[in-house]
Formats: structure tokens, C-alpha cells, sequence
């Protein structure tokens, strides 16, 4: 039997060689997650630009992109800024003053776990060649070159970027060679290969279409001036571009029909739902019908969100649609959909039929009464506890005046506490776990886009946050490699070469197949880890893992080592077609 | 010893009778400065009312319901609480607590509160179902089940209780059940928007596509129409809101319906509670000029732009009301200047476009037709005009290329843009698919009852077919 394992040496020593079954995490007193952001040096301060006028934007910032941009094997992170709003005013007119630290411009920080083993962050925004002082709102990692190292797309309110890395732990604005700065408003953007033709091709979701001198006033009932929720303004069209090889980029949006149907876009997850091999495209769209796009697999989609049954909430009504992502939660084998909304609406949990049809089973998964009082933004299928299934975690904060806090004389009261929520796996329920979750779950702040990786690869799932008008933070994972895990790194040869939109499983003995996706892309303006991971739960060993790569190849490799990153690459594995 | 300080405490327990009386919670601080100062001034009042009788249930309730209409609700909740407390019996004030609790996301407490109020006055329907709709929110769908059917013990005619029904048959994959319940609740209530979409998922399920379809259609065409509620306690809390934001919303409604008398009063309510309501004075500009007013109309013009110049959907309206009065000129101006402020306000650039066409400035047209397009690519009438002008100029692959994006969805305007479609082909030379479009358009507008339309195209079809070799 043939065996192509490339395990990361580096990332073995890290983790610790124990093969064995680890105390399960709720023996241990340590709360499942540690806010690590100011030890590890990592300082960020999103800087909404507030004069007074409550343009919308200001409430709207910001995501978090986590990328390997120098390729030495650990997560860096890229954090888009905010700025001050209104033609013709200062710094000095803000409302909230630039705080200690705190400076304009977007910024990215190197991790220093590789080669120090130590977590910490350093600003390297200036040699890197990012330090662009627009209004940031995300981002979208990716190589979209394959050529190895991870391109940089940055999503603003005005034209986003395109940053092609050179390699040298530089970026290069590409922008108007790639005709891809398109210059509405932009929030999420992802990477992936829609056309299967090996390369990454790239998709964008636009909010409204806002601008300064067409600010609308709106109010509170008491007649309060607040922030206005997006049904006043028109949602602005999102775009598709086709990467054509060479740096050159077609915008397909019209030909492909994905410009056929819009609304106040903020999400973007994508899947192949219906299991036909081509990726499909979610996007989630605030106040209006959230959009299904199906790829038929000539080049266009159509939009099936109402007749799949996630254009809206269970009782037919659109929601407040912002952070949103596939997956498996349910582990039968097809990826199953959460979308989080506006407060006093519960977010939305949307489990696969298996045939593109998807029901709403957020009352019944007990998820509507937890999510009720959140409006939340960012969000990702991640396995915290590596026990198997996989959990949610929920970043919240209002964009409308909260009473109470507003009645304590809180001058931004928007900010709410983040969920950390369980998946019971057969009891088909979540289980609230925030308050046992650690300090940080007791926090509120107006917290946005959420990436989830492994920061300090130690084989579970960290995450880092950005607040609006506040600190970014970093969740390091405690308890994740108690338990056995994998963590899967994919390069594609065919493929795109990070493997983006394959279907990874991990073949257990006597239990179904795990089945995860590989992806950058969910959660809300924010760029997540491609690596896949693997909780093991109370299995030592796995029999295989099988990849279905986006060229359409299916290749296993049997027993797997486990508490281990390996890396696997396409055409090196066993031929699995069938699986 | 012990066994006489025992006895004494017992004794002492028993004289009691009563409970003791809960004790009020503290008046709440309402941070009132931001409110507009109608607002500001009627909450001052009710509060001061309290302040003067703390002990008065009706001073309480007041403040709690002008409050909850300005939705201060955590403010509200407490003054619910104290009305509630001073007068136990009364039904309405522990049901507005469990509402206003309802609206704070705090299910438990307004549960418990349902049930309180539902023992005072076991016969209140909108509570019942209230109740219901919440037990089955929070996971308790046994209990909101039996609810449900007691409601429609009572009154078998109750489309909502119906609809919650069908929610817990879905919920527990009863799809037959569940669609049973969807079709009853349609039964008495038609137009009910939320029922019709859950139909259409359970005949999805069911393997009846047609029928599902048909259903998703209607969901979309009634999304917000449901069956009242009859809940006239709510409904009075509500109807006390000095909201103008609330006043506006109102105004649109009747707007919509064609009410323009009334939609005008409302709006002018509005300005007479906050004449910098900007809004009020653009919808005001355009119910003016539709009720043939145009004087008010280009009044509230003027006063829009004396509060805010930079409002394009002003400068667009008002551009829309020159271009209707033969000011192609003034038009222009208005459009561009919504322009100026919104480089991507799809309709400014039609219109635009429609001016520098009449004006000769065909490229012009074309490029604001484009960019109208660019902006809102599913904009049809864009599409229209943008055809039709190719078409002019022997573009006629693009001009046909943008008239079929006209032909979706198919309504009323359909016709038209058929025939549009069918003499392009006609002028390429393409006489197969020209009588097909044409033949396509002469049904449907004869479907319209659009006979204008149909003699023009019956008038081209006999010049086509007569062209017969």
C-alpha cells in the first residue's frame, strides 16, 4: 500500500507526539479559550472615523485575514482600518479620538511562532509594502497565481485592492492591471475555483450604495438620529471575476448571472450543496432574500435561494442576513448552512436535504432562543473540542442603539457578548457553553468579522476577532489537543494550488466519514485558515483520509498519523473515484 | 425551648394570610436628551405623573405603554412591573409586561408572565397564541401544540393558530400534517404570506413541485400580509407612539395602497412634529405633484434642499416632475446633480440617458444607459432603452442581446418588450424568430387586455407574414 505522507515535522514537535486518548476537556479546569491578543503583542484598534453624521459604514467594520504570507508555516494576520469619514474633516473632529496605539492604516502581523516557538506578533505592514490608509472593511486570502506564495485581496468602501505577493515577503498592488478594484462598496470577498480550471477565481459581495453626500438621516422612535438599517439605500450588484492565467481577470458578473440578482450583500460562503462537483455560491444579504447560486458548470449559475428554502428564515420573512458558512454539522456528509442576523431575529440554521434543499431547523437545534438578543456578524463551523463535531462561535454587536446601554451613558452602545456554542452531535442541540468558555465570553463589544485557524500550531482551531471601534483579539484555543486530531494541509497540483474547494474525509472505523470542506472563504469580510482539521473525539487512529480535489481527482491515503499536520498532495495519493 | 421559638415562628407565619406585597422596583433613569423634543415632552409628562403618584397603577401603566411605544423598552418593563404590582388582578398590565419582555428577547420571564396574565384572563386569545408562538420558539413544542389546539377549540377560524399548528408538524417532519394545517390557515386567510411559504417547503417535501412553486410565488407576492391579530391591548400601546419615523412609515403605506389624501395628512403630521424631517418633505413633493398639486410639490422641494442639499432621491424626483413638465433642461440638471451625489443611482442614469437622447446626444444616452445597467443589471427598462437605441444606430446582436433581459419575469410590461425583441429580429433579417417573439407578444398582450399594442403588432405580423415567399 503506497504512503505519501509529508507530515510537518515542525508541526509534530510543537504539538507533542501523544498518540493516546487525551482527558476529554470538561474534566479540566481550564476554560476553553484564552484572549492572548496584548501578550502576544498583537495590538490593533479599528478606528470607525465618527464625526457625528452616523454614516453607516462607521458600524459596518471591520474582517480579519489569516494567511501564511511568508510562507514559513504559520498564520500571519492582515487587519483592515477604518478612517475618518467625512470630506473635509480632520482627526481632530472625531468622535472618538485616536486612543494609545492606535493608527491609521491597515496592518499586518507576522507570526513569530515559527522559527521562535513563541507566539507573538510583529507589525510588518510597512516592509510588506500594505500600509494603505482607506476605509477598510476586509479581505480574502489566496494564491490566486499558484505560484506558492498567498495573493491579497482587501475589500474597502471605495475601490478594493489586490495585492499579488512577490514571494519575498512583499505585495504589489495589481489592482489596475487585474481591473478588479471595483469601486462600490465591498465587504466579503472570497477565493475559489468556480470553473474548475486550476485557478483561484474571485467573488465579492457589495452592501449599498452609500456615499457620503447622500447620507440619510434616520431615527430612533423616540426621534433619536441612529445609524439607518440598509432598506433605505439600493443594494449594489456583487461581482464575479474569472481568472484567466497570466494576471489577467474577466468580470463574468453579467455573462455569469451572478449580477442578475442582488441585494445588501455582507456574506459570502461557498460549497458544492447538491453534490454534483461544482461550486455553488451563497450570499447573504441584509434585510433582502439571501441568494443560491447553483453552478450548472458552463460558466453560469442560477439562483435558487427560495425554492432550496435559505432565501429566508423559517417563517418566510428576509432577516438581516451578515455572517454566514457551510458545513457538515450534522455529519452526513453534505455541508449545512448558519447565516447570523439582526437582534430580536435568531440566527438561521439551514440543514442540508442532501439534494440542494435545505430546511430551517434553527427552532428545533435550539439556536433561535440563544441567538435571539445578537446581532452577529462573525461566524465559522470550527471543532473547538476536536470531539468530532463541529461547533459555532458567534461574534456579536449591535448597529442600532441598545436602551440600556445607551441609558448607562455608554457613548457607543452597540456592543454585545460573543457565543461559544457546542454541538451535542446525536442530541441534535447546541449547548450555550459562553459562560464556562472563559473571561473573554464575558466581555461585550461591538464585535465583526471573526478568521478561525491555528495560530500557534498546536492541532485545534484558534480565533481571532475584530471589534469595531475596539481591540482585536486573539481566542487561543486550550483545550482543542486534548483530544486526538488531524490537521490536514492540501496542495494541489491540477487543483489550484492551496486546494481551496476540496472535500476532505476522514474515513473512521465503524462511524461515518467526516467530511469537511477546504476553504477561506464564510464567516463575515474575513479570511480563514485552508488547512482542515480533524477532532478525532475518542478515536486514537483513523483508517484514511479521502480528497475529492476541484479538478474532480478522489485519491486517499490510508491510516493517517494522528496529532499530526500532514500535508497531501494532489496525485500522490490512491486513486478513490467512488468514494 | 427551641420546639416554643419554632412554634412561635409558625404561629407568627400563619396570622399572615396574604403573602407579603412585593415592593416596587425603583423608577428607572430614561436618558430623554436626544428625543425629539414632542416626544420628549409627553414621557416627561406621564413621568412627572408617576413621580406625583408612585402608588397610582393607571400613572404607572401610562408612562410603561408611552414608553413601550417609543420602544424605551427595558424602561417600560419596569413600569409594566410596578403597575403590575400595584394592581395584581388587572390582565393588561401583566400581559404588556410579557410583551415588552418579549420584545428584550427575555423569553423566560415573558412565558411566565403569559401564563400569569392567561390565568387572570384565560379567554385572550392573542396571548394564547402568543404563548404558543413562543413555546414553540424556545423548545417546548408539546405544550405550545396543545395551546394551539385550544385556540382553535374555541374559534376553529384562527388562521394563525392553524399556521403555529403546521410550524410544529414541519418541525417534527409531519410534512402531510403540517401541510394540512398550511392550507387550512390559507383557507381563512388567503393573503397570508408567512403560510404560503411554509406550504410551499412542505409540498416541496411532498414531492409536489408545481404546487410548491405556486405557493413560493404567492409567499413572494403576499410576504407581508398576515392575518390580524385582533390583540386591540397591543394595538392601543402602539397606537401611542408620537414617532414621526413611525408617522412616515404609516404615510408610505397609505401611499402605497393609493391613499394620497390620507397619505398626505400623515406626512404633514410628521413635519408638524419634526419639520426637519427631510423625508417627509420628499414624499410630500411626490404625493403633491401625483394629487396634480405641483405648487406644494416644488414647495416641499425647496424646503428638502433648504435642510439638506445633498438628497439625491429629491433631485431625482424633482427631475422626474421637470422632464413631466417639459423642463428637459432643469431635468438634466436634477439628474445630474442626484448624479453628483450618487454615482451609482441606476435610475438617475436612465433618465438621464432619456433627456440626452431626446437632446440628440445619443452617446451620452448610451453610456448613462450602460452605466444604469452596470448599477442594476437586472434593470429592464435600461435594457429597453439600451436596445432600442443599438437597434437605431444597426447594433442589432447587441440591441437583441439586451431586449431578452427584458423578458424576465414575465408581467404586463412583457408584451412590449416582446415586440420590441421581435422587430429587432425583424430588422436583422431573422423572420422565424421575429414571428415567434411577435406571436408570443400578440398573446400575451391580448392576455393584458393591452389592444392598443395589439393592433400594432397584429399590424407588423401581417407586414412579416405577408412577406412569405
Amino acid at each position: 500500500m503506497r504512503r505519501h505522507w509529508i507530515a510537518s515535522g515542525l508541526a509534530a514537535l510543537l504539538a507533542g507526539c501523544g498518540g493516546g486518548e487525551r482527558p476529554p476537556a470538561a474534566e479540566s479546569p481550564v476554560y476553553p479559550f484564552r484572549e492572548v491578543s496584548q501578550q502576544t503583542g498583537l495590538h490593533f484598534d479599528y478606528f470607525v472615523g465618527a464625526t457625528g453624521e452616523k454614516y453607516i459604514v462607521e458600524v459596518m467594520g471591520a474582517g480579519v485575514a489569516l494567511l501564511d504570507y511568508d510562507n514559513d508555516g504559520d498564520l500571519d494576520i492582515f487587519l483592515p482600518q477604518g478612517n475618518i469619514l467625512t470630506p473635509g474633516k480632520t482627526l481632530a473632529d472625531s468622535l472618538f479620538p485616536l486612543r494609545k496605539g492606535q493608527t491609521l492604516g491597515n496592518k499586518l502581523f507576522r507570526n513569530e511562532i515559527v522559527p521562535t516557538g513563541k507566539l507573538h506578533f510583529t507589525d510588518v505592514t510597512k516592509q510588506a509594502g500594505l500600509d494603505y490608509e482607506g476605509y477598510g472593511m476586509g479581505a480574502a486570502a489566496g494564491d490566486y497565481d499558484n505560484d506558492g506564495d498567498i495573493d491579497l485581496y482587501v475589500t474597502n468602501f471605495g475601490p478594493n485592492i489586490l495585492y499579488e505577493n512577490n514571494g519575498d515577503g512583499t505585495f504589489t498592488n495589481v489592482t489596475a492591471k487585474a481591473g478588479v478594484g471595483d469601486p462600490r462598496w465591498g465587504s466579503s470577498a472570497a477565493f475559489f475555483d468556480y470553473d474548475q480550471d486550476g485557478d483561484l477565481d474571485l467573488m465579492v459581495t457589495n452592501y449599498v450604495d452609500f456615499t457620503f453626500q447622500g447620507n440619510k438621516t434616520c431615527y430612533t422612535p423616540g426621534g433619536e438620529v441612529d445609524y439607518c438599517t440598509p432598506l433605505v439605500y439600493n443594494g449594489a450588484v456583487d461581482k464575479l471575476w474569472r481568472n484567466d492565467g497570466n494576471g489577467k481577470w474577466t468580470d463574468v458578473s453579467v455573462s455569469s448571472g451572478i449580477a442578475s440578482k442582488f441585494g445588501p450583500g455582507l456574506g459570502l460562503t461557498t460549497s458544492d450543496v447538491n453534490g454534483d462537483g461544482l461550486i455553488d455560491i451563497y450570499v447573504a444579504n441584509d434585510t433582502t432574500a439571501n441568494l443560491l447560486w447553483i453552478n450548472q458548470g458552463d460558466g453560469t449559475f442560477v439562483e435558487t435561494g427560495l425554492e432550496a428554502g435559505v432565501a429566508y428564515s423559517e417563517d418566510g420573512m428576509p432577516r438581516a442576513g451578515m455572517g454566514t458558512s457551510f458545513g457538515d454539522f450534522d455529519a452526513d456528509g453534505d455541508d449545512d448552512l448558519i447565516v447570523l442576523n439582526l437582534r430580536a431575529e435568531g440566527c438561521s440554521l439551514y440543514v442540508n436535504e442532501g439534494d440542494g434543499f435545505f430546511s430551517d431547523v434553527t427552532l428545533r437545534f435550539g439556536l433561535g432562543h440563544v441567538t435571539y438578543q445578537y446581532t452577529g456578524f462573525g461566524v465559522d463551523w470550527f471543532d473547538y473540542d476536536s470531539d468530532g463535531w463541529l461547533d459555532l462561535f458567534m461574534a456579536n454587536g449591535a448597529v442600532t442603539i441598545i436602551e440600556e446601554l445607551q441609558a448607562k451613558g455608554d457613548p457607543y452602545p452597540f456592543a454585545q457578548p460573543n457565543l461559544l456554542l457546542h454541538n451535542l452531535g446525536h442530541d441534535a442541540q447546541f449547548e450555550n457553553v459562553s459562560p464556562k468558555a472563559g473571561p473573554a465570553f464575558q466581555m461585550a463589544e461591538v464585535s465583526r468579522g471573526a478568521a478561525f485557524g491555528d495560530l500557534d500550531n498546536d492541532g485545534d482551531i484558534d480565533i481571532v476577532y475584530q471589534n469595531n471601534n475596539g481591540l482585536t483579539r486573539i481566542l487561543l484555543n486550550q483545550v482543542g489537543n486534548r483530544r486526538n486530531w488531524i490537521m490536514v494541509k492540501l496542495e494541489g497540483t491540477k487543483s489550484n494550488r492551496q486546494g481551496i474547494g476540496a472535500r476532505v474525509g476522514l474515513v473512521r472505523r465503524g462511524k461515518p466519514t467526516l467530511w469537511r470542506r477546504a476553504h477561506t472563504d464564510s464567516s463575515y469580510c474575513s479570511s480563514n485558515d485552508p488547512r482542515v482539521h480533524f477532532g478525532l473525539g475518542s478515536d486514537t487512529a483513523a483508517d484514511a483520509i479521502v480528497v475529492k480535489w476541484p479538478s474532480g481527482l478522489v485519491e486517499r491515503w490510508d491510516n493517517p498519523p494522528v496529532n499530526r499536520q500532514i500535508t497531501l498532495k494532489e496525485g500522490t495519493g490512491r486513486p478513490a473515484n467512488g468514494t | 425551648m427551641k420546639g416554643w421559638v419554632a412554634a412561635a415562628a409558625g404561629l407568627l407565619l400563619g396570622c399572615g394570610g396574604a403573602p407579603p406585597k412585593e415592593s416596587l422596583p425603583p423608577q428607572p433613569e430614561v436618558k430623554l436628551e436626544a428625543f425629539q423634543p414632542t416626544i420628549r415632552g409627553e414621557i416627561e409628562k406621564v413621568l412627572r405623573a408617576v413621580e406625583s403618584r408612585p402608588e397610582d397603577p393607571d400613572a404607572n401603566a401610562e408612562a410603561a405603554m408611552l414608553l413601550h411605544a417609543h420602544q424605551q423598552n427595558a424602561a417600560a418593563e419596569v413600569y409594566y412591573d410596578r403597575a403590575r404590582i400595584l394592581e395584581p388582578d388587572r390582565f393588561d398590565w401583566v400581559y404588556l409586561l410579557a410583551c415588552v419582555q418579549l420584545e428584550q428577547g427575555k423569553n423566560k420571564e415573558a412565558i411566565g408572565n403569559l401564563r400569569a396574565a392567561l390565568q387572570i384572563d384565560p379567554g385572550y386569545v392573542p396571548a394564547e397564541v402568543k404563548l404558543a408562538d413562543l413555546l414553540l420558539r424556545t423548545g417546548q413544542p408539546r405544550e405550545a401544540e396543545s395551546l394551539y389546539s385550544k385556540v382553535l377549540e374555541a374559534d376553529p377560524e384562527n388562521a394563525i393558530a392553524w399556521y403555529g399548528l403546521g410550524r410544529i408538524h414541519a418541525s417534527r417532519d409531519e410534512t402531510a400534517k403540517a401541510a394540512e394545517a398550511f392550507e387550512k390557515a390559507i383557507q381563512i386567510y388567503p393573503r397570508y404570506g408567512q403560510a404560503h411559504y411554509a406550504l410551499a417547503l412542505a409540498y416541496r417535501k411532498l414531492h409536489r413541485r408545481q404546487d410548491a412553486k405556486r405557493h413560493f410565488e404567492l409567499g413572494e407576492t403576499h410576504k407581508l400580509d398576515m392575518p390580524p391579530t385582533g390583540d386591540r391591548i397591543l394595538t392601543a400601546v402602539r397606537s401611542k407612539t408620537k414617532s414621526p419615523t413611525e408617522y412616515l412609515r404609516a404615510g408610505v403605506e397609505l401611499e402605497k395602497q393609493g391613499r394620497l389624501e390620507e397619505s398626505v395628512a400623515v406626512h404633514l403630521k410628521v413635519l408638524e412634529i419634526d419639520p426637519q424631517q427631510v423625508q417627509a418633505h420628499i414624499n410630500l413633493m411626490s404625493l403633491y405633484w401625483r394629487l396634480g398639486r405641483k405648487e406644494e410639490a416644488l414647495a416641499h422641494y425647496r424646503k428638502a434642499l433648504a435642510i439638506n442639499e445633498n438628497l439625491p432621491d429629491c433631485h431625482y424626483d424633482y427631475g422626474v416632475i421637470m422632464y413631466q413638465m417639459g423642463n428637459r433642461a432643469e431635468a438634466k440638471k436634477a439628474f445630474r446633480r442626484a448624479l453628483e451625489i450618487n454615482p451609482f443611482y441606476a435610475k438617475a442614469h436612465l433618465n438621464l440617458g432619456v433627456v440626452l437622447e431626446e437632446e440628440g446626444d445619443i452617446a451620452g444616452a448610451v453610456r448613462h444607459f450602460r452605466k444604469a445597467i452596470e448599477n442594476q443589471p437586472d434593470y429592464r427598462l435600461a435594457h429597453f432603452h439600451l436596445g432600442r437605441v443599438l437597434a437605431d444606430q444597426g447594433k442589432l446582436d447587441e440591441a437583441i442581446r439586451h431586449f431578452r433581459q427584458t423578458l424576465k419575469p414575465q408581467d404586463e410590461q412583457t408584451p412590449g418588450y416582446l415586440f420590441a425583441l421581435g422587430i429587432a429580429y425583424a430588422r436583422k433579417g431573422d423572420r422565424g424568430e421575429a414571428l415567434r417573439c411577435m406571436r408570443r407578444a400578440r398573446d400575451q398582450a391580448s392576455r393584458f387586455d393591452q389592444w392598443q399594442l395589439l393592433a400594432s403588432i397584429n399590424r407588423s405580423l401581417q407586414t412579416l407574414q405577408r412577406g412569405r415567399p
